[in-house]
């Protein structure tokens, strides 16, 4: 569970987040708004790389963040992101990726080198480990940053725009691959999108963030029915154009 | 018409900027060569062990300046870069103060605090400065912020989101040691190669400390009972070889990754990787410290023996001398390095390969430079360059272009190529382009400039080989004034060079310090 209670973020005298209440169970929920409405503040919030001025932040039922003040480290959360760019390390390979976290948890070799081959091949990546980024196709590398966030184990995962580079066939090969992830765990999952059609197939709940502020939340036909904004009438009211293969 | 001149606009201009590299480079390293085929018993120096051991000595005190300067640097830079530290920019800038001055003006200054008659001195502190680990500890405070600011910018310039991924995953230890340092390494490896040719080239420090060193053999014989500039040119050879293999080693570990990792797309404000801790706030002050001690130790001593009143008695034209010649030099310096500084920035062909070859003069020993210019410009034909300052100015493009022409290429290579491509497609012009990549820069070139002028001010092993009489600039002044001169001028003089030094940098740091942006 994540959860936030009136989380306000001033960075450079400018609030970036203005008393934000959100929480995301064990579901998918698509996190949409506007450019700089705060959406890649709000996932930084959640990993600790940011401290809200007020308000609380919970995950998995402990307090991480209050009144100002940092209670857990980003490193102690257990919440996993995949970066809008990837944030593969280039000098690693895709084992060495997938290794890094496990070796900051003392998780001995052993069990490292299971898992690691276990997320690989979940990922579909089997023999590849050895391949450093620069190494892999551009879906290649995405199966890599999700294998990375999943081999920990984590509480919650996190993603910011995780199709924004794809073309259209990558995409419909990733987009299987994650709805195959939350049919298998149901781990809390949000979702920053652009795209109104990601937000229909892979969650079934989405938050509006505009300046800072939770505008609308619902399904994306609710938000349709009555929006209410001119960006939630132009983000519901796009048409899906773009199904899921239903045997992933 | 337009289009036939618009196409040669830019080979012709990036010509102009290579021959100012080729004419200053090219002939000392082919006239150094001309010297050893033409000298009898060119390698009768070479029969005898003792120049080998004191080649090996040499090398082994240079790597030893370069480990310890990369083992305390690197942390240090880190520390600086991406902790949360207060009075971070005052203390990183006290830290590098040094490295702008030559380095023998700060061993002069721990002279004074360690010599046998220091402040904190006596005869153990003494044998320790006048010796090998003396002569390792000196030129590392010296050269150990290239080291420190190389890792800052590196450091600070990699992908905030890499850093963030690693700090999320693996704590921001993890992240520093396995993702900030290898991601910076190329930077770090360009500082190690930097150190390792400024330790091995330097003159000032050995001869002051009295540690026999292989360039000041090839120093010796230029001059004086000796003089032999045949031998000289020839004791250069080993030189050579030793420098192409730097210059090896810089083009495969960073050459363009360098610049790429030193362009700062990173360098604005981003949340400290390391919240604050107060050792950290400790080792910002005695980095700083130690770089201020010696400097505060020579102002001290120039007032207490009257050297500051005395001092104008014995300055001459040299500090003129020096301003002159450096300034000449960084102008031509930043005005071909502005050229193909855009063209090494986008991998163009002359641009790389010019690079290549001033990186081999930076690297270089300065003595080989010294006597390859001496060899090539002193003929009755180029006298009236020889005879003058300009032959310092020949002397510091030859040595630091290759700063001018990195630290532009840094910086437009951060420029996406699509901006250039842009303005090809609407009809633009070599100048116009040109004009538009420095101005999407334009701090590049006051950094480039400043950055020439402080490593010429500087500058000693290649003027003390050429300056011409009445030409002597200050660094040269203040180091023959330190063997028979009053020991309070030496001081008084070194904190004037200091002074000149600090103003330009000064100048520089105001002129390049991060606004808010409208």
């Amino acid at each position: 569970m994540i959860e936030m209670r009136d989380v306000t973020v001033r960075l450079g005298g400018k609030t970036i987040l203005d008393r934000v209440s959100l929480s995301v169970g064990d579901e998918v929920v698509a996190l949409a708004g506007p450019s700089g409405c705060g959406k890649t503040t709000l996932l930084r919030v959640l990993l600790g790389l940011e401290t809200p001025v007020d308000g609380e932040v919970w995950i998995g039922g402990q307090s991480v963040s209050a009144r100002g003040r940092l209670l857990v480290l980003p490193e102690h959360r257990n919440i996993a992101m995949v970066f809008q760019d990837l944030a593969l390390w280039p000098h690693l390979t895709a084992r060495g990726n997938l290794a890094f976290g496990l070796k900051a948890r003392s998780i001995p070799k052993d069990q490292r080198e299971r898992r690691i081959a276990a997320a690989l091949a979940w990922v579909g990546l089997d023999g590849k480990g050895d391949k450093r980024p620069g190494q892999l196709s551009g879906g290649e590398r995405q199966r890599v940053a999700i294998a990375r966030a999943l081999v920990l184990d984590p509480h919650a995962l996190l993603l910011d725009e995780p199709f924004a580079s794809l073309d259209i066939l990558l995409k419909h090969e990733i987009v299987n691959l994650l709805v195959r992830l939350f049919a298998e765990r149901r781990l809390p999952t949000l979702c920053v999108t652009h795209d109104p059609r990601d937000a229909a197939f892979l969650a079934k709940r989405v938050i509006v963030l505009e300046s800072g502020r939770i505008v609308q939340e619902g399904t994306l036909s609710e938000l349709a029915e009555a929006p209410a904004t001119p960006f939630v009438r132009a983000f519901a009211g796009c048409n899906r154009t773009f199904v899921p293969d239903q045997s992933a | 018409m337009t289009a036939a001149g618009g196409r040669w606009q830019g080979p012709s201009v990036v010509a102009g900027a290579a021959a100012v590299i080729l004419i200053t480079v090219v002939p000392p390293l082919i006239a150094t060569f001309g010297q050893v085929i033409g000298a009898e018993d060119v390698l009768a120096p070479f029969a005898t062990a003792q120049l080998w051991l004191l080649l090996a000595r040499s090398l082994a005190l240079a790597a030893a300046v370069t480990a310890l300067s990369l083992v305390v640097g690197v942390p240090l830079g880190i520390l600086f870069a991406r902790a949360h530290l207060p009075l971070q920019r005052l203390l990183f800038a006290a830290h590098l103060s040094i490295l702008f001055l030559p380095p023998f003006l700060p061993t002069l200054g721990w002279f004074h605090v360690f010599g046998r008659d220091g402040y904190l001195g006596g005869p153990l502190s003494a044998a320790i400065l006048f010796s090998d680990v003396g002569l390792v500890l000196a030129l590392t405070n010296a050269l150990l912020p290239a080291v420190t600011a190389l890792t800052a910018i590196g450091a600070r310039g990699i992908d905030a989101s890499l850093e963030e991924a690693a700090r999320v995953a693996g704590g921001p230890w993890r992240a520093a040691a396995f993702v900030v340092v290898p991601t910076a390494a190329p930077a770090i490896a360009l500082a190690g190669v930097i150190v390792f040719a400024l330790a091995f080239s330097e003159l000032g420090v050995p001869m002051f400390l009295r540690v026999d060193v292989y360039p000041e053999l090839v120093f010796s014989r230029l001059g004086g009972m000796d003089f032999a500039p045949g031998e000289a040119a020839a004791l250069a050879l080993p030189l050579v070889v030793l420098a192409a293999a730097l210059l090896w080693i810089e083009q495969r570990l960073a050459g363009g990754r360098a610049i790429a990792a030193l362009g700062g797309g990173g360098l604005g404000v981003r949340a400290p990787l390391f919240a604050f801790r107060p050792w950290m706030l400790g080792v910002g002050l005695v980095a700083a410290s130690i770089s201020l001690a010696p400097i505060a130790a020579l102002l001290v001593h120039g007032a207490e023996r009257g050297g500051l009143l005395e001092a104008a008695r014995w300055i001459g034209a040299a500090p003129v001398n020096s301003l002159l010649a450096s300034s000449l030099a960084a102008t031509f310096m930043v005005m071909a390095g502005a050229i193909l500084g855009v063209s090494l920035a986008r991998q163009g062909i002359v641009g790389v390969w010019l690079d290549r070859i001033a990186v081999l003069a930076f690297v270089l020993p300065a003595a080989i430079l010294g006597v390859g210019i001496a060899y090539a410009w002193n003929r009755p034909a180029t006298n009236w360059l020889y005879a003058s300052v300009l032959v310092l100015v020949v002397a510091y493009v030859a040595r630091y272009s290759a700063l001018a022409t990195r630290t532009v290429a840094a910086a437009v290579a951060q420029t996406p190529r699509s901006l250039d491509d842009a303005a090809r497609t609407v009809g633009a012009g070599y100048f116009d382009r040109l004009r538009l990549q420095l101005g999407m820069a334009p701090q590049a070139l006051i950094g480039a400039f400043a950055l020439a002028l402080v490593f010429s001010l500087r500058d000693l092993e290649t003027a003390v080989l050429l300056y011409p009489p009445g030409g002597e600039p200050l660094t040269a002044r203040i180091f023959t004034l330190e063997a028979n001169g009053p020991a309070g001028v030496v001081s008084a003089l070194a904190a004037l060079h200091m002074l000149i030094t600090f103003m330009a940098v000064g100048l520089a740091w105001f002129a390049l310090r991060p606004r808010a942006s409208a």
